[in-house]
């Protein structure tokens, strides 16, 4: 029954029509009248008596024979840029206009205003929009349209170095939450005209807007429509963070494992760009997406391509191996101790059983215990503040988890074993909640069916992931035998990897046109510097 | 019936499945006995054997108390009397709270007498079950089964792990002094071979028995009929040909040396002489000297050339000892016939059913080549004269 009832929920939902939205804006489809009263009683009935709409009424002209009136919500606009380049201007104009007729709005646009960004109107909804995404309005009496004037500026946190993806070698800035400096970070790193940044609005309520980042001729033009279609068929009325959005385009959203890669570096975002990858820049978002994204990426770091390619491949080869870990450890500790005895060797054997003789549980259930507390501690210790998450990292970690052992509720190398799992975990960020999902599924499989369960999960794991696509592009794409392979376990050095991605690209797949090794020194320079050395 | 609805029922059988069947063959680590040891000895009725497991006494630590153990044995035997193994460990199931494991055996000893009366048709057991692995260790009490398996060892809590262990490492150099479950039955599948199984005897120490490797048991067929003290093992190590280095040492008139032999090539070649079957044996070595005593007076260069001389006296001395040896008892202890066999397989088959009568008047031609390559870290000793510099 409750299986049937759910069924049927996810089927109305997917079914259900779109809503009209544009009822909404009905009252704000109206075009403005010539009287400035009416005009202005309608915006501020609109906005409803809100302490932050200023609207400053002013007259200019010869004998100050017109009025007209700005309208901008106090903090989303800059002040200073009002007086200076629009109430100064128009004021102290003294040019001689007698009527209406030879004053226009665009001669008021062309030769009064001081401002760069600024259209014309004669939309309530277009005008109630620019006022509230921070443009400045002016109307005037007697016209029937407005000016939308361009004077954003507010309060936004600086570029800083991002909390998530730290490097020891590397760019250290990060996005903010302000999508403009966010476009602007990408546009200093990739200075090609051919990088295309489409504005689009998400969001009934928030009309959030999102950026969608990419390079003609690099990025499949297949892959950019497919987005744009899913961008556009997002019916929600708040977007508050990229997240919201993930999960509106992602292609598997009943699998643990994500298609939707994000990073809060613009260097690692614009590396993704280059790549032929597409970047959805949401803003009041310091993380920005980037799709399609491929298995591999989650264990491929920013600091990979600025060390040498050899540790970089090590590195790179160590986390693959510490997925392993983090999943199949525990699973394989549990399968051994209770169905496999014989594959333990003899030494280690006596050593596991002493620790799990006279403990109480099953090792299933010891093993649930310890890594659900370190899943608690976890998160406790991201929701506290950090002063208090160290103390109680303290007492979770070391005090709680001592005295289980010394009290006999676990054993020894069980703690062991999970710790050694939790920290493995960490090593892949982007990774870590897919990892501890599957870390329970494969211990209750282990712990029902021994080593054929852990196998059993282990080929669902890989069926699950070779079948997944992020929007079209296999997910396993770089783990099969392809070029690809020269940037997927190992990191190849930078000056042979000279085409881009092979599933990703579209026609420009060159990122170099030769393989050419760095150039050896040639025997004047060798001379030169011996000279040198011998002085 | 649509997509999601197939896909949630489903998952829900899956998850019954696990749930209904239970953990299936489950066995908590603390639910098990982990045998170590496992004897077979004679009992007093021709048809049964008296069967001896040593199993391990798993001792809980709460916590870090790690004191608690190592303090008295930490192992308990168990006994019964039956007619075959697993029956008797049947038997023995039924006293203790827990589950006899077998897997982790160590070693599978036989008492002489049981030795005496034939080992064979206990070794199927060893073969068929799952639990026994054909990488335990056979072994033959000098006594029985029981004695090696109750003494205890200075260094090892359990006493059947140490014996395995003293095995393993012995076998690092002597590997004719160990025997695997594997190579044992593949000994006893060649016609004409004798198996040789290790001796293990127990001694009196401070009050402890303990075990020690004694030598080697020939067994005739599956019949237990004299064996080789550790001297003679050393003649039959040569010949076999599976050691690494094996010291020995020289008593002469003019002194005393002890040295060992690495580096040995052997070339072990059966041939049909006008007069019969005859073996004929290359050995090739490089010798080290340990330790020198006396040769007061004498100059390195004659040391080295008498050492040499009663090196090679003395390797074809005990080669033919234990060839000897083994002809008085009839026993083809070094695999000969199947080595003819190997070289000349139409011929050995009339030779076959005669392969007794051959064996005691097989004659063996035996060259020995060897070389003093290392002196340790001198060349003199103390009291040695210096060599002349001419014939450095």
């Amino acid at each position: 029954m409750v299986f049937r009832y759910i069924s049927r929920k996810i089927v109305s939902a997917q079914n259900r029509n779109k809503v009209n939205h544009d009822a909404i804006l009905e009252n704000g489809g109206l075009a403005i009248s010539k009287n400035l009263e009416e005009n202005l009683d309608f915006i501020k009935s609109a906005i409803g008596e809100s302490q932050d709409l200023k609207i400053h009424e002013f007259a200019f002209g010869e004998h100050n024979q017109f009025s007209g009136a700005l309208v901008y919500i106090d903090g989303l606009v800059n002040t200073i840029q009002i007086t200076e380049s629009i109430l100064k201007p128009i004021v102290s104009n003294r040019k001689k206009y007698k009527s209406l007729e030879e004053l226009t709005i665009s001669e008021i646009r062309r030769s009064i205003l001081c401002s760069g960004s600024v259209t014309e109107s004669n939309l309530f909804s277009q005008i109630l929009d620019g006022c509230l995404s921070g443009s400045t309005v002016m109307l005037l009496d007697g016209f029937s349209k407005g000016l939308i004037i361009n004077t954003e500026m507010w309060e936004k946190r600086d570029v800083t170095e991002p909390q998530t993806e730290t490097v020891i070698r590397g760019p250290r800035e990060g996005f903010t939450e302000n999508l403009r400096t966010n476009t602007t970070l990408l546009r200093r790193r990739i200075k090609s005209p051919k990088l295309r940044m489409d504005h689009m609005t998400i969001g009934h309520k928030t009309a959030t807007n999102v950026c969608i980042a990419y390079i003609e001729g690099v990025a499949r033009p297949e892959i950019i429509e497919l987005l744009r279609t899913r961008l556009d068929s997002i019916d929600v009325d708040a977007v508050l963070d990229s997240g919201y959005i993930e999960e509106y385009i992602e292609e598997s959203p009943f699998s643990i494992f994500s298609t939707v890669g994000y990073s809060e570096k613009p260097d690692v975002i614009a590396s993704k760009i280059l790549e032929g990858r597409i970047a959805i820049i949401s803003d009041g978002s310091p993380f920005v997406l980037t799709v399609p994204m491929l298995f591999i990426e989650s264990f491929q770091t920013a600091e990979d391509y600025y060390v040498r390619a050899f540790y970089a491949s090590i590195t790179r080869l160590m986390r693959i191996f510490c997925f392993f870990i983090a999943v199949f450890v525990v699973p394989i500790f549990i399968a051994l101790s209770t169905y496999h005895q014989e594959l333990i060797p003899t030494t280690l054997l006596f050593t596991v059983a002493t620790a799990r003789e006279g403990t109480p549980f099953p090792a299933l259930f010891e093993a649930l215990v310890l890594v659900i507390s370190f899943e608690i501690l976890r998160e406790a210790g991201l929701r506290l503040p950090r002063a208090v998450g160290q103390a109680m990292s303290i007492v979770g970690a070391l005090i709680v988890g001592d005295a289980a052992v010394s009290a006999g509720l676990v054993g020894a190398p069980m703690v062991i074993v999970v710790a050694i799992t939790a920290v493995a975990g960490f090593i892949i960020p982007s990774q870590t909640d897919s990892i501890s999902m599957l870390r329970i599924i494969m211990m209750i499989l282990a712990a029902f069916l021994g080593g054929f369960g852990i196998a059993i999960g282990f080929l669902g794991m890989l069926v699950q992931l070779a079948t997944m696509t992020s929007f079209g592009v296999p997910y396993f794409g770089a783990v099969m035998f392809s070029r690809d392979q020269q940037d997927s376990f190992i990191r190849m050095p930078l000056w042979i990897m000279e085409k881009r991605p092979k599933n990703i690209v579209y026609k420009d797949k060159q990122r170099k046109e030769v393989i050419i090794p760095p150039v050896k020194s040639d025997e004047n320079v060798k001379q030169k510097g011996q000279d040198n050395f011998d002085e | 019936m649509n997509k999601y609805n197939r896909r949630i029922y489903l998952i829900i059988i899956l998850i019954i499945n696990f749930i209904l069947t239970g953990c299936w063959d489950n066995n908590e680590l603390d639910t098990i006995s982990i045998v170590t040891g496992l004897g077979i000895d004679a009992a007093e009725n021709d048809d049964e054997i008296d069967l001896t497991l040593q199993v391990s006494k798993i001792k809980g630590t709460t916590g870090y108390e790690k004191g608690a153990v190592g303090q008295g044995s930490s192992f308990f035997v168990m006994e019964a009397t039956d007619s075959g193994i697993l029956s008797g460990i049947d038997k023995l199931e039924k006293q203790i709270p827990r589950s006899i494991f077998l897997h982790h055996n160590q070693v599978i000893i036989f008492g002489k007498e049981q030795a005496k009366k034939g080992i064979k048709k206990y070794m199927d057991v060893f073969i068929r079950e799952h639990q026994m692995r054909m990488e335990t260790w056979v072994l033959l009490s000098d006594s029985t089964a029981k004695d090696i398996l109750t003494s205890t060892m200075e260094q090892e809590e359990n006493s059947a792990i140490g014996l395995s262990k003293m095995i393993y490492s012995e076998s690092r150099d002597y590997e004719s002094l160990s025997m695997r479950l594997m190579d044992l039955t593949s000994r006893m599948m060649e016609e004409t071979t004798s198996p040789v199984i290790p001796i293990v005897t127990v001694k009196n120490k401070n009050g402890n028995s303990e075990a020690e490797i004694s030598g080697l048991a020939i067994l005739k067929e599956d019949k237990y009929i004299g064996e080789l003290d550790l001297e003679k093992v050393r003649g039959y190590s040569w010949i076999m040909g599976n050691c690494r280095e094996i010291s020995f040492n020289i008593n002469i008139e003019d002194g005393y040396s002890d040295m060992s032999i690495s580096n040995i090539k052997l070339k072990n070649k059966p041939k049909l002489g006008a007069d019969g079957p005859f073996i004929s044996i290359d050995f090739k070595g490089d010798v080290a000297i340990r330790e020198i005593q006396g040769f007061e007076g004498m100059k390195t260069d004659e040391i080295f050339a008498i050492l040499q001389k009663a090196c090679v006296e003395q390797l074809e001395k005990e080669i033919l000892d234990c060839f000897n040896y083994s002809k008085d008892l009839n026993a083809d202890i070094y695999g000969f016939g199947t080595e003819f066999y190997r070289k000349h397989p139409k011929d050995f088959e009339k030779l076959k059913e005669y392969w007794d009568e051959i064996y005691p008047e097989l004659d063996m031609e035996l060259e020995i080549n060897l070389e003093i390559t290392d002196t340790g870290k001198v060349l003199n000793s103390l009291y040695m004269e210096e060599q002349s510099d001419e014939n450095r």
